[in-house]
C-alpha cells in the first residue's frame, strides 16, 4: 500500500459521494427507524415499548412469525438442497451448460413475473359454479384431476335421472333459449346484428344449448350475447327439478347438487358439538339428538335462509360463509355423486397448502443461485480426491457424503447464510400471489401493510422492521466474521 | 486391469469413446437414472415459464377454456395463436405496458450507472489508498450488505418529502434513482473492491513511481483493468433494478411513472382471471431480462460468484 500524507484528503474525493449516499440512505435511516419504533403512529410522541408489544402479540404478526419460520426451514433446505443436487448431477452430463441455464433462468425474472407464472400454474377452475365446464387450465390442477374435463351438466342430469330425480334435458335447453332469444332481439335493435343473422343464430340456438350441456360454451362470444347467464339458468332449472329451491339461496351457489353444502355445514357443526360436549355445555345424549337433526336443519337453511335458534356453542353465524366458500367442496359433492375421482385443489387459498405453494415459487427462483455457486466450488475440488476414492471402491453415495459434502462445506455455509438473509426478507412473492391473505402473512409484507395499507402506522412498521433486522443480525455478524477471516488470509 | 477399465469411464465420461467400447452399453444403461433426473428437473424448471409464453399468444376464449398444452394437439395450426393480447397490453391506455416499459428503462439505466460510478471510485480508494478508518469503514459496509431495506423506508421517505425529492414534477424519477443508487452501493463497492484489490500491485507501484496521480491511476489503470467486473456488476444491478418491486412501490409516486413490475402487480390485482392480458403483460416485463440473461449469462454468473463471501 502506498502511503502519503495527502491520501487522507484525496481519499475523501474518491469515497465521499459513496459514503454520503450510504449514510443518507442506509446508516441514518436505520438508526432513525430504531428511534421511530419507540414513537407513536406519526413519530411525535414517545410510547415506550407499545409498538413492540403490538408487533409481538398481534394475531397477524404471530401468523407472520410462524410462516417466516416455515419459510426459513423449507426454503433454505429446498434451495440449498436442490442447488447441490443439480450442481452434482449436471456435473456428470454433457449438456451441463444447457441444464444449468434452465435452472438458473428464473433468477433473471422478477418476483412479480414469477408470481404470475405460478399463479397460472396453480390456477383453479371451481366447477361447482361452472361458468364454463371444461378443463382445468392450471397445470397442477390438470395433473391432479387427470386433465379430464369436468363432468358436464349432461352427466349431472343423467346421474340424477338414474337416482330417480326426473330432470328433463329439454327443459334446460328451453331455459337457455329463453335468456338468449331476447338478447338476440336486443342486438338487432341495437344494430349489432341484421335481422337475417339473428334468424340464423336463432335457428342454431337449440343445438348450441345442447352442446353447452355436453360441456362446450359456444365460441362465438359477442358482447350482446347472454352466454354468461347460461350456467346460472341451467343450474337453476336443474335445481328446480330437484326440489323447489329459491334462486339466490345457497343451493344455487352449490351448483347442481346441494348435498355438498349440507355436508359442509354438518361438518362444521359437528366439530362445534364435540367442543360443546368437551366443555360440558351439552350432555352427550343431547348432542346425539342434535346431530341427527343437523342435515335437515342445514337443508332448511339452504332453501329458506333461516337459521335455527342460537344456543351459544353453535357455528350458525358462519353458515352463510361456509356456503359461499363451498365452491371447491361442492365440486367434491358433485364429483362423489357422479363418482369422477380426484377434485382440483385450491393451492392459493387452502391454508398451509398455500404456504408450501408460495415457498415452492421461492425455491424455483433461488435454486439457480445456489447451484451456480456450489457448481463453481465443485469444480475446484481436486479430481484426484474422487479418483482415489473410486479406486478404493467407494460407491457414488459414499463419495457424495464423504468427499463432496465435506469439501463443499465452506461454500455450503456461505450459500446457506445468503439464503437465510433472503428468506427472512421475503416479500414480493407473498405480496403478488396472496397479499398475505389466507394465512400466508410474512413479516416483510406486514411491515409494508402497516406502512402503506390503510392507516400509516409508522410506529408499528418501524418496530416490525427492527424485529426483522434483529433476526438478521446473527447472520450479519457471522458474515463480518467470515469476511475478517478471509481478509486475514489475504 | 479390469477394475480400472470399468471404473475409469465413470471418473471421466469424455474418454469413453476410446478403448472401452464394450462397457459403453452397460455404462449408458447405468446412467439412465442420472439423465432421467436431470431432464426431469429441467422440465420442472422450464415448463411454468413455457406455459406462460404459449398462453400469452392464445385468444382469451381459448386460454380460459382449455389448458395451454392442448395447442400441441395441432402444433402447426398457427391460426390458434394471436398477437392481440400483446397489442392490447402495450397500446391500450388502460394497461399501457408500453409506457411502463419506457419508465423501467428510464429508471434502470441511471440507477445502474450512478451506483457503479460512485462504487468504482470508492472501491479504488479502499484498495489503493491509505486513510484512517479504512478497515472500519469496510467492515461497516459488509454489515450494510444485509440490512433489510425495510429499515430505511420511513426515514428516507420523510427526508425526501422534506427536501421535495419525491413527487417532484420536474424530476419524477429522482427519488427512485437516488434510492437505487444508495441501495446498490454496498454490494457494488464490495464486489469491485474485491476485484480491484486483487489487481497486480506492481502495475500501480510503477505508475506511481512514474509520477501518476491517483486520479490517473484510477481512470487509466484501475477502470480499464476492471472492465470484466464492471460488466458483471452492471448486468447484476440492471436486472436487480428492472425486477425490483418493493423500492418502486415505496418511491414511485403514481401510475404515470410506474415501472413494469409496479404496473404488472396492479394488473394482477385488478384483472384477476384475465389470463390473456396477464400472461402477455408478464411476458413483456420479463422479455428484456431474458434477452440480457441469454446473451450475457457469463457475466451475470461471474457477478454472483464474485459477490459471495468465500469461507
Amino acid at each position: 500500500m502506498l502511503e502519503t500524507q495527502e491520501d487522507k484528503w484525496r481519499s475523501l474525493f474518491f469515497t465521499g459521494p459513496a459514503i454520503l449516499l450510504l449514510f443518507v440512505l442506509l446508516v441514518y435511516p436505520t438508526l432513525d427507524t430504531v428511534r421511530l419504533s419507540f414513537m407513536d403512529q406519526l413519530g411525535e410522541q414517545f410510547v415506550g415499548l407499545d409498538n413492540y408489544r403490538y408487533a409481538i402479540t398481534s394475531p397477524r404478526m404471530q401468523e407472520a412469525f410462524r410462516n417466516n419460520l416455515l419459510w426459513l426451514v423449507i426454503f433454505t433446505v429446498g434451495t440449498v438442497g436442490f442447488g447441490l443436487i443439480v450442481a452434482v448431477l449436471t456435473d456428470r452430463v454433457k449438456y451441463e451448460a444447457l441444464a444449468k441455464s434452465v435452472i438458473f433462468l428464473p433468477m433473471a425474472i422478477s418476483f412479480i413475473g414469477a408470481g404470475v407464472i405460478w399463479k397460472f400454474v396453480y390456477d383453479l377452475k371451481p366447477s361447482g359454479t361452472p361458468l364454463q365446464p371444461g378443463q382445468q387450465i392450471g397445470l397442477l390442477n390438470a395433473l391432479v384431476t387427470g386433465a379430464t374435463p369436468d363432468r358436464s351438466l349432461s352427466d349431472a342430469i343423467a346421474a340424477l335421472n338414474e337416482r330417480g330425480v326426473s330432470v328433463e334435458r329439454q327443459a334446460v335447453v328451453d331455459a337457455i333459449i329463453e335468456v338468449e332469444a331476447p338478447a338476440l332481439d336486443a342486438a338487432v335493435e341495437a344494430g349489432d346484428l341484421t335481422a337475417e343473422q339473428a334468424k340464423t343464430l336463432q335457428a342454431r340456438l337449440p343445438a348450441a344449448a345442447s352442446a353447452y350441456l355436453n360441456g362446450n360454451l359456444p365460441s362465438f362470444r359477442e358482447p350482446w350475447q347472454a352466454v354468461g347467464q347460461w350456467p346460472r339458468v341451467a343450474v337453476a332449472t336443474i335445481n328446480d327439478a330437484i326440489g323447489q329451491l329459491p334462486e339466490g339461496s345457497g343451493a344455487l351457489i352449490c351448483g347442481v347438487v346441494p348435498f355438498s353444502c349440507i355436508d359442509a355445514i354438518v361438518d362444521a357443526e359437528e366439530d362445534a358439538l364435540d367442543a360443546a360436549v368437551d366443555e360440558d355445555r351439552l350432555t352427550s345424549e343431547r348432542a346425539e339428538e342434535v346431530e341427527d337433526l343437523l342435515p335437515a336443519v342445514a337443508a332448511g337453511f339452504l332453501q329458506t335462509g333461516q337459521l335455527p335458534a342460537g344456543e351459544g356453542w353453535q357455528t350458525t353465524d358462519q353458515w352463510a360463509d361456509i356456503v359461499t366458500n363451498v365452491d371447491s367442496v361442492s365440486v367434491r359433492g358433485l364429483n362423489t355423486t357422479l363418482d369422477t375421482g380426484a377434485q382440483p385443489i385450491d393451492w392459493i387459498r387452502t391454508p398451509l397448502i398455500n404456504n408450501f405453494a408460495l415457498i415452492i415459487v421461492g425455491i424455483w427462483i433461488w435454486t439457480g443461485f445456489c447451484m451456480v455457486i456450489l457448481s463453481a466450488a465443485l469444480k475446484n475440488i481436486p479430481a484426484e480426491l474422487f479418483e482415489a476414492a473410486r479406486v478404493d471402491g467407494a460407491n457414488e453415495f459414499q463419495i457424495f457424503f464423504q468427499i463432496t459434502i465435506p469439501q463443499l462445506m465452506p461454500t455450503l455455509t456461505v450459500v446457506t447464510t445468503t439464503m437465510l438473509i433472503t428468506v427472512l426478507k421475503v416479500f414480493d412473492i407473498v405480496y403478488v400471489m396472496t397479499a398475505g391473505n389466507f394465512g400466508t402473512e410474512v413479516i416483510a409484507n406486514r411491515m409494508y401493510q402497516e406502512m402503506y395499507g390503510g392507516q400509516r402506522q409508522f410506529g408499528h412498521a418501524s418496530a416490525i422492521a427492527v424485529i426483522l433486522m434483529i433476526a438478521i443480525i446473527p447472520v450479519m455478524i457471522f458474515n463480518v466474521y467470515q469476511f475478517r477471516k478471509q481478509e486475514a488470509q489475504r | 486391469m479390469t477394475t480400472a477399465a470399468t471404473v475409469t469411464p465413470k471418473a471421466d465420461p469424455r474418454v469413453s469413446g476410446s478403448v472401452l467400447e464394450r462397457t459403453n452399453w452397460r455404462r449408458m444403461f447405468e446412467r439412465i437414472p442420472l439423465h432421467f433426473s436431470v431432464i426431469l428437473l429441467m422440465l420442472i424448471w422450464i415448463v411454468p415459464t413455457f406455459g406462460l409464453l404459449i398462453s400469452s399468444f392464445r385468444p382469451s376464449q381459448d386460454i380460459t377454456s382449455t389448458g395451454w398444452w392442448t395447442v400441441f394437439q395441432s402444433p402447426l395450426e398457427f391460426t390458434q395463436f394471436t398477437l392481440q393480447n400483446y397489442d392490447t397490453v402495450l397500446n391500450n391506455p388502460n394497461y399501457d405496458m408500453g409506457g411502463a416499459f419506457r419508465n423501467s428503462l428510464i429508471i434502470a439505466i441511471p440507477a445502474t450507472i450512478l451506483p457503479i460510478m460512485f462504487a468504482a471510485s470508492a472501491a479504488y480508494a479502499f484498495s489503493w489508498m491509505k486513510f484512517p478508518g479504512r478497515q472500519g469503514l469496510f467492515v461497516v459496509l459488509v454489515g450494510l450488505l444485509v440490512v433489510p431495506l425495510q429499515m430505511t423506508f420511513i426515514p428516507v421517505l420523510r427526508l425526501f418529502n422534506n427536501l421535495g425529492v419525491t413527487n417532484n414534477p420536474n424530476f419524477p424519477y429522482l427519488s427512485i434513482w437516488i434510492a437505487h443508487a444508495g441501495y446498490g452501493l454496498p454490494y457494488a463497492i464490495f464486489l469491485l473492491r474485491n476485484f480491484m484489490g486483487s489487481l497486480p500491485r506492481e502495475v500501480f507501484e510503477s505508475a506511481f513511481l512514474d509520477g501518476a496521480s491517483h486520479f490517473t491511476a484510477f481512470t487509466r489503470l484501475a477502470l480499464p483493468l476492471s472492465v470484466p467486473a464492471l460488466a458483471s456488476l452492471a448486468i447484476f444491478q440492471f436486472l436487480w433494478v428492472w425486477n425490483d418491486l418493493l423500492v418502486a412501490l415505496i418511491y414511485v409516486g403514481g401510475g404515470r411513472y410506474a415501472p413494469l413490475t409496479y404496473a404488472l402487480s396492479g394488473l394482477v390485482n385488478s384483472l384477476g382471471q384475465d389470463w390473456h392480458l396477464l400472461t402477455a403483460a408478464a411476458f413483456v416485463s420479463i422479455a428484456l431480462p431474458l434477452i440480457v440473461f441469454f446473451s450475457l449469462q457469463r457475466y451475470f454468473v461471474r457477478g454472483i460468484l464474485a459477490g459471495s463471501v468465500k469461507g
